[in-house]
């Protein structure tokens, strides 16, 4: 008798185990599988670090809230992958801007690896030669190193021939952040803006109904 | 002695007019350079290269008074990270055609000496392996 209500009890659990497994993982797979790029689940949140946007002023984790933000890193004497990253990333705003569908603040951030040769001048007028609303980033070798780190986005300082004193190695892909301050996805080259929109619209809409 | 300076002669005379011609059998199209930001102190050249002759043709150098440095480079995308590489040549076979195009293959001006600012045009030659070059417009471009 035991035995019977013991059997059919475990036969009830692990129906009810099987269940609940089965809806989650639908629900998840549905959502991000068809998301190339969307870093989920357990996305990692940021690590406190301390950079300085090019008008002097403080860049921390606490910059990320209230608005989704692509981060680049490149240098401003860096003459194709930057440039041509960074005008895919000015069309990718306007059109996020003028789309009436999207309801989503988004911020551009170009992040200079390249202390040494981009001073705050330097930098701001880089970034806003390609928006006014862009924001240009830099901090210490260290400070950088870390922030990047975090990003899986290491930069390198590298000599080659053709390029006076040295060029900076550096990531190529496009970075996402949510306001919650949780790398959540990466873009990596090469970069569409149809794509990137498409893609960056639909990771946020998952986002932004799940608790990171 | 005089029948063999006559032979030089000759030889000569048919070998320079070949060789004038050399790297004018790379058709160079499409060159246009993409307008750096103000506060950059580099800028890419693009085009597109085809040896529209019958022999294989190999640019050797590029030089332009644009520029303090000009040379050929190309992007490359290892592990999610950009670097630039240098190219020494470049090669093309009989009807060959080679694409320098953004984040690939570039000519990188370093330092300009002359404002590359869209609409202007600047001259750039292109020296082929038998010393002979041919000059080539880059019109600026603002892509953004
Ligand atoms: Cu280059």
């Amino acid at each position: 008798m035991r035995h019977k209500y013991l059997v059919s009890g475990l036969i009830v659990a692990a129906a009810f185990a099987a269940g609940i497994v089965f809806s989650i993982t639908r629900q998840n797979v549905i959502h991000r599988a068809d998301i190339p790029g969307l870093l989920w689940p357990n996305p990692r949140l940021i690590a406190p670090f301390k950079l300085h946007t090019s008008d002097g002023s403080e860049f921390t984790e606490a910059n990320f809230a209230n608005h989704w933000t692509l981060i680049f890193f490149g240098f401003t004497n860096c003459p194709d992958i930057c440039p041509s990253t960074m005008a895919t990333l000015k069309q990718l705003y306007e059109q996020w801007g003028s789309d009436a569908n999207v309801k989503h603040n988004l911020k551009i951030v170009f992040v200079s690896v390249d202390p040494e040769r981009d001073d705050d001048a330097t930098l701001m007028n880089y970034v806003s030669y390609f928006h006014p609303s862009f924001v240009g980033v830099t901090g210490n070798e260290d400070d950088l190193s870390r922030f990047a780190g975090q990003l899986g986005a290491l930069f390198m300082k590298v000599n080659s021939a053709g390029i006076p004193g040295y060029a900076m190695d550096h990531s190529a892909s496009i970075i996402l952040v949510a306001p919650s301050a949780h790398f959540v996805g990466i873009f990596s080259p090469p970069h569409e803006v149809d794509d990137i929109k498409a893609r960056l619209m639909r990771m946020i809409e998952f986002l932004s109904e799940t608790t990171l | 002695m005089i029948l063999s300076g006559l032979r030089i002669a000759i030889l000569f005379s048919v070998l320079i007019p070949l060789a004038a011609v050399a790297c004018e059998s790379v058709d160079i199209t499409n060159a246009w350079i993409r307008e750096p930001p103000p506060s950059s102190n580099v800028a890419a050249g693009y085009f597109d290269a085809m040896n529209i002759g019958s022999e294989e043709q190999i640019i050797t150098s590029i030089k332009s008074s644009c520029c303090a440095r000009v040379s050929m480079h190309e992007t490359s995308i290892e592990g999610g990270r950009a670097r630039m590489h240098h190219l020494d040549a470049l090669k093309l076979a009989p009807t060959e055609k080679v694409n320098f195009a953004p984040n690939g293959a570039h000519l990188m001006l370093v330092g300009p000496v002359v404002p590359i600012r869209s609409s202007e045009v600047v001259e750039i030659n292109f020296f082929c392996l038998d010393g002979t070059s041919t000059p080539i417009e880059f019109k600026v471009l603002r892509t953004n």
